[in-house]
C-alpha cells in the first residue's frame, strides 16, 4: 500500500471516501480500439500480470512515418473501484517527480498528469481500471484528447434489445450488505477487443479469486446490467434484479 | 552410428557438474535435457562458472551401432584453426578468426573417451562422458557456440560419424534473485531471452565488478530510449519480457530510474553479481548527463527535483556503501556553474557524503537525499 505522504498528498483516501456504496461499474477486457486512436497503428498488446489480482493490458501505438511518436497505454483492470484508487496512488508513487498536478477534473473518476515540460503523461483510475497513458517516444505527444476519448467510451452507454447470454445471482434473493455471487453466460463467442461493462444500482461489485460479486448497500431491488461491447458488432446487454430484504 | 541426444543440464539438483536449469522467457516451459535431439531445434545450455568442480559432465546417447557390439567414442571440437598465416591478409584474417573464435567458440573443449556399449538394436544407454580441455571456467561472461565432431575409434583411428551444434551461455556464478534454480514450472528461473541480452553486454567479462559495469553502461547507453519520471516497467513486479520487446523492437522508447535500476540488478544478478535496488528520496539534483545522453550537447545536462530516485547497491544499502547507477551518469567537473562537463558512469561508487568522490555529493544539489531501507530484486515477469 503507497505510504501516507502520497495518499496525503494526492487526496487519495478522500476519493476513496467519496466513492459510493449504492452504484460501481466494473469492466474487463477495455483495451484502446483503433477508433480511439485513429492515423495510430497498434505495434505491440501485451498481457502482464500486475500486484495481486491485477491484470495490465499494454499496447503501443506507433504513428505512420514519424516513428518519434508512439504512445503506451496501460489499462490495469482491478478488483473493485477502490483497489483501482490504490493501484493509482501506487503508480503516483513510482513516479520519480515530486508532485504531479491534477489532470481531467470530474466525480467519478481521479486523474492526475505530468506538469508542462515534462514528456506527457496522464494517469486516470475509473472504475476499477486504472488507465495510464504515456508519450512513448523521442517527440512528445499530447495524450489528452485520448484520455478523453477512453473515458467518453468508458462512460458510453447504449440502449439495445440484443442480449449476449445470461446473468444469475447466487442467492438469487439477498440480505443488505451480502455479498451476492455474481456468474454470466456467454451465448456469443467475443471477438478480439471486445470487452464486459457490469453496472450495479443499489451495491458495489468487486471480483476476488477471480469470482464477481455484488454487495447491496440497502434493501429493495439491486439492479445489475451487464454490456458486451465488439468493434463493429451490436452491443448487446442482459440485466438482472436482486430482491435485497 | 548417430548421436541421439546430448544432455547438459543432466542433474537439475546440481550446478557443479553440469549446466543450470534456464527457461526461454516467462512463456513456456523449462528447457528440459536433452538439449540436443536428434530431429527436434537444438536448444541451449547455461553453465555457471563459479561453482563448477573438477569434472564437468555431459550424457549422450547413440543409436545405429553395431549390435551387441562395445566401442570406444569421443567428442572432439570440431573447429579447424586457420592455415599458417602468410602476407598481411593472411595475418589479418588469422587474427580476426582468432579474435571470432576467443569470443564465441568452443568452451566446452573435448569430451573424454568412453567405452560405449550397443544392444541387440544398435542402442546405447546414456553415456556419461567428462568435458576435458575446457574453458567453462576461465572464459568470462558469453554466448558460445560449440561445434563438436563425435568419433568412434576402429584399427587405431578416429573415424566422424557425427556433428552436433551447440549454444552455450556462460555467466560467472549461479544467477542471483530475482533469479533462481527451484524446482518446477518456475517463471524466475534464468531466460534465454535475458541471457542473450546480459551476455552480449557484459562480453567477456571476468569478474562480476566487471559485469556490472559492463551491464550498468549498456543499460545508461541503449540507443533508442529517453527518460521520463514514471515507471514503465513495473514497480511491484519488473515487466522484463516488455522491456526486452522494446530493446528488441528498435523504435524509440522511454523508461525511468526504477527501469533502469530493475535492468541493472536483474541482468548483472543473472550473471552471478549481488545487487539490491534502494531508493533515497527528496532532493533537487545537480545537474548531470540524462539517460542515453550526449555529454557534448548542453541540453542533455539535466536537473530535476525528485521525490524519489532509485539505483543498485552493491551486496546492501547504507550511506557508504557502493552503488551502480544506470540512468544518469554524473558530472565530475567541479565547477557547476560552467558548461564544462565530465561524465562518468555511476559504476561501484561510494555513496557516501560530501566527499567530491561520492556518488550523493555528485548527484544532490539540495534536499536530504534520506535512504529507504528496503532492499529489492522485483520478480520477473
Amino acid at each position: 500500500m503507497p505510504d501516507e505522504r502520497i495518499r496525503k498528498q494526492y487526496g487519495i483516501d478522500e476519493f476513496l471516501a467519496r466513492l459510493g456504496e449504492d452504484a460501481a461499474h466494473f469492466y474487463s477486457g477495455f483495451a484502446p480500439w483503433p477508433e480511439d486512436l485513429e492515423g495510430w497503428t497498434r505495434t505491440a498488446r501485451e498481457l502482464l500480470p500486475a500486484d495481486g489480482e491485477r491484470l495490465l493490458t499494454r499496447t503501443v501505438w506507433d504513428l505512420q512515418n514519424d516513428r518519434d511518436s508512439r504512445l503506451l497505454v496501460d489499462v490495469t483492470e482491478c478488483g473493485s473501484a477502490p483497489d483501482a484508487v490504490e493501484a493509482l496512488a501506487g503508480s503516483l508513487e513510482a513516479n520519480q517527480l515530486s508532485s504531479l498536478p491534477s489532470g481531467l477534473r470530474g466525480n467519478t473518476f481521479l486523474s492526475f498528469v505530468h506538469p508542462e515540460g515534462v514528456s506527457p503523461a496522464c494517469f486516470l483510475a475509473y472504475a476499477n481500471l486504472l488507465v495510464v497513458v504515456t508519450s512513448f517516444g523521442r517527440k512528445s505527444v499530447s495524450v489528452e484528447s485520448l484520455v478523453k476519448r477512453l473515458l467518453q467510451r468508458l462512460e458510453s452507454s447504449s440502449k439495445t434489445d440484443a442480449t449476449f447470454g445470461r446473468l444469475t445471482a447466487e442467492p438469487a434473493r439477498a440480505r443488505r450488505g451480502q455479498e451476492v455471487l455474481l456468474r454470466y453466460a456467454l451465448n456469443i463467442t467475443p471477438i478480439e477487443d471486445s470487452y464486459l461493462r457490469i453496472s450495479v444500482t443499489g451495491g458495489t461489485i468487486f471480483r476476488r479469486h477471480g469470482q464477481l460479486f455484488v454487495r447491496p448497500a440497502g434493501t429493495g431491488p439491486m439492479e445489475v446490467s451487464a454490456w458486451m461491447f465488439e468493434r463493429g458488432r451490436e452491443t448487446r446487454s442482459v440485466t438482472l434484479t436482486i430482491p435485497v430484504e | 552410428m548417430q548421436v541421439e541426444e546430448v544432455h547438459f543440464n543432466h542433474d537439475t539438483s546440481s550446478i557443479t557438474s553440469d549446466a543450470i536449469t534456464i527457461r526461454k522467457n516467462q512463456a513456456g516451459n523449462p528447457i528440459p535435457a536433452p538439449e540436443w535431439k536428434r530431429g527436434l531445434p537444438p536448444q541451449p545450455a547455461a553453465y555457471a562458472a563459479a561453482p563448477l568442480g573438477a569434472h564437468v559432465t555431459i550424457k549422450a546417447r547413440f543409436s545405429a551401432g553395431q549390435p551387441d557390439s562395445v566401442i570406444k567414442i569421443r567428442a572432439v571440437d570440431a573447429w579447424v584453426p586457420p592455415a599458417t598465416p602468410t602476407g598481411c591478409l593472411g595475418w589479418l584474417i588469422w587474427f580476426i578468426s582468432s579474435l571470432i573464435r576467443a569470443l564465441f567458440g568452443n568452451v566446452l573443449g573435448d569430451t573424454d573417451v568412453q567405452v560405449v556399449s550397443f544392444d541387440g538394436a544398435g542402442l546405447s544407454g546414456l553415456i556419461t562422458f567428462t568435458l576435458v580441455n575446457h574453458k567453462l571456467k576461465s572464459s568470462g561472461v558469453g554466448i558460445r557456440t560449440t561445434d563438436w565432431k563425435w568419433q568412434y575409434h576402429h584399427h587405431k583411428k578416429w573415424h566422424t560419424f557425427d556433428t552436433t551444434q551447440h549454444k552455450i551461455y556462460l555467466v560467472l556464478d549461479v544467477p542471483n534473485g530475482p533469479w533462481n534454480q527451484n524446482a518446477g514450472n518456475n517463471t524466475q528461473l534464468p531466460w534465454t531471452d535475458a541471457l542473450d541480452k546480459a551476455c552480449l553486454w557484459a562480453l567477456g567479462a571476468q569478474t562480476k565488478d566487471e559485469a556490472a559495469e559492463k551491464i550498468t553502461i549498456a543499460v545508461n547507453t541503449q540507443p533508442n530510449q529517453s527518460y521520463t519520471p514514471s515507471t514503465i516497467f513495473g514497480f511491484g513486479t519488473y515487466y522484463l519480457s516488455s522491456y526486452i520487446n522494446q530493446l528488441n523492437g528498435g523504435a524509440p522508447f522511454q523508461l525511468n530510474c526504477t527501469d533502469c535500476a530493475d535492468a541493472v540488478t536483474t541482468f548483472s544478478n543473472l550473471l552471478g553479481c549481488d545487487l539490491w535496488e534502494g531508493r533515497l528520496f527528496n532532493m533537487i539534483t545537480r545537474k548531470f548527463l540524462t539517460l542515453n545522453g550526449n555529454p557534448s550537447v548542453e541540453a542533455d545536462w539535466v536537473s530535476w527535483s525528485w521525490g524519489y530516485h532509485e539505483i543498485c547497491w552493491l551486496h546492501q544499502i547504507g550511506q557508504f556503501e557502493l552503488i551502480y547507477d544506470g540512468c544518469l551518469q554524473v558530472d565530475m567537473d567541479n565547477n557547476y556553474a560552467d558548461l564544462v562537463h565530465i561524465a562518468k558512469h555511476p559504476v561501484k561508487m561510494r555513496f557516501g557524503l560530501n566527499d567530491p568522490n561520492d556518488y550523493r555529493y555528485r548527484l544532490i544539489q539540495s534536499g536530504n537525499g534520506n535512504l529507504e531501507n528496503i532492499p529489492r530484486r522485483r520478480a520477473v515477469a
